[in-house]
């Protein structure tokens, strides 16, 4: 099966899977357009037209090139392309994509294999995890009372100071619990990827790839951190999804 | 049967699953990564990726010190001796648990809006600040600075 690109309309890319997987049957990408396999050998790309003077992609493509990929994971292993990668068309596919990666691709996609990525995310409950930092910190205690009582903006030097205080007393328990957090998690993966600190008060953001036979066993453990964290902080876990932070390692 | 559940919690309930598809999830899961290839276009999404980088700099900006300071007088330290598990059964009590939103979460989703609070726009308070410069110096470390970013946002104000 090949795309039959209209005039003008380049080969927009998702992944690249196995050749012989087979797809959601009516599975659709970018602009409602249909997604099909170019396959070349043993691997195949994803792909669906794409026409270039439409140029600015919309937040609903970068909804749809998720919703793709993840419809893809959820059976087989697919290695996710980079959001807003697109080729001429199907023969540029074939030679400048997949031709020239083929081994690696499919080494690649052999690894992947029977895992899954999920991403776990905690924040801090803020009123909860100030009361902490008051509580702990008796200079950031009495900068909060000098600060309440002087009303108005006559304290404003005073009330960055007081703000920069809790930002740096928030990031240090942030390291602390965040490291906690991670021991734990990474035992059941077998990949992880930590991500660049997104803000004070996120404790922990970290991609990790599991074992879809251990996937029982890893949720369990993300139950039991959010329990244990109850009160002082939220966590998320968003997944399964495509292996997202797991594909980009160059050659 | 223990796998029913396939709603956005399970188990104990502390625990949120979003369904993998709100915008601010997909922007932080997908956006820089997977497989970089020799495209022949590359789609741009300058207006997303922009404001990604801006709302990383508005969490390391003066403006959120002054934040961290409102919600740090804000609080109600009425019985102060009160040990942390009191505090905690309490807060779980309260009933607040997820849907305080926050200041400290705000600067992304106050620019994109998320999937449970687009109605409350407290969009642009970003710009209530306008003596940014003189506390350049007050950043927080660990996050890295994006010069070039930091600096054209400052001249658009």
């Amino acid at each position: 099966m090949t795309v039959t690109t209209s005039p003008g309309a380049t080969c927009y890319l998702y992944g690249i899977v196995a050749a012989e997987l087979e797809l959601p049957a009516g599975l659709t990408g970018l602009r409602d357009q249909p997604v099909v396999k170019i396959p070349y050998g043993d691997v195949a790309a994803i792909a669906s037209p794409f026409h270039a003077e439409h140029g600015v992609a919309a937040r609903e493509d970068l909804l749809k090139h998720g919703q793709v990929l993840d419809a893809i994971a959820a059976i087989g292993p697919v290695i996710p392309v980079r959001f807003g990668s697109a080729l001429q068309d199907d023969a540029a596919v074939e030679t400048e994509l997949l031709e020239p990666g083929h081994d690696r691709y499919h080494a690649l996609l052999g690894e992947l294999s029977g895992h899954s990525q999920f991403t776990v995310r905690a924040r801090y409950d803020e009123r909860q995890i100030l009361t902490e930092v008051v509580a702990e910190n008796p200079a950031i205690a009495q900068l909060r009372a000098s600060t309440r009582e002087a009303a108005g903006g006559s304290s404003y030097g005073d009330r960055v100071r007081l703000g920069e205080l809790v930002a740096r007393a928030l990031e240090a328990k942030s390291v602390a619990d965040g490291d906690a957090i991670l021991r734990r998690l990474e035992s059941h993966a077998v990949a992880v990827n930590v991500r660049a600190d997104p803000g004070v008060d996120q404790l922990v953001d970290v991609a990790l790839l599991v074992e879809n036979s251990r996937r029982q066993e890893f949720e369990q453990v993300v139950e039991d951190l959010a329990t244990a964290f109850a009160g002082r902080a939220r966590m998320r876990l968003v997944g399964p999804t495509a292996p997202y932070d797991f594909v980009a390692a160059e050659e | 049967m223990t796998m029913a559940a396939t709603g956005p919690r399970r188990g104990g309930g502390y625990l949120d699953r979003p369904a993998p598809s709100s915008l601010a999830d997909v922007i932080d899961s997908i956006l820089d990564k997977g497989l970089v290839i020799d495209a022949y276009v590359r789609v741009s999404l300058v207006g997303i990726e922009l404001l990604t980088i801006d709302a990383r700099i508005v969490i390391a900006s003066v403006d959120t010190y002054l934040r961290f300071a409102e919600a740090t007088n804000r609080l109600d330290l009425a019985e102060k001796s009160k040990d942390l598990p009191e505090v905690i059964s309490e807060m779980t009590e309260s009933g607040a648990a997820g849907k305080s939103k926050g200041l400290l979460t705000g600067a992304k989703e106050a620019l994109f809006g998320s999937d449970e609070d687009r109605s409350d726009g407290d969009r642009g308070d970003e710009d209530e600040t306008e003596e940014e410069p003189e506390y350049e110096e007050a950043r927080p470390r660990r996050r890295p600075a994006r010069k070039s970013a930091a600096h054209r946002r400052r001249t658009e104000d």
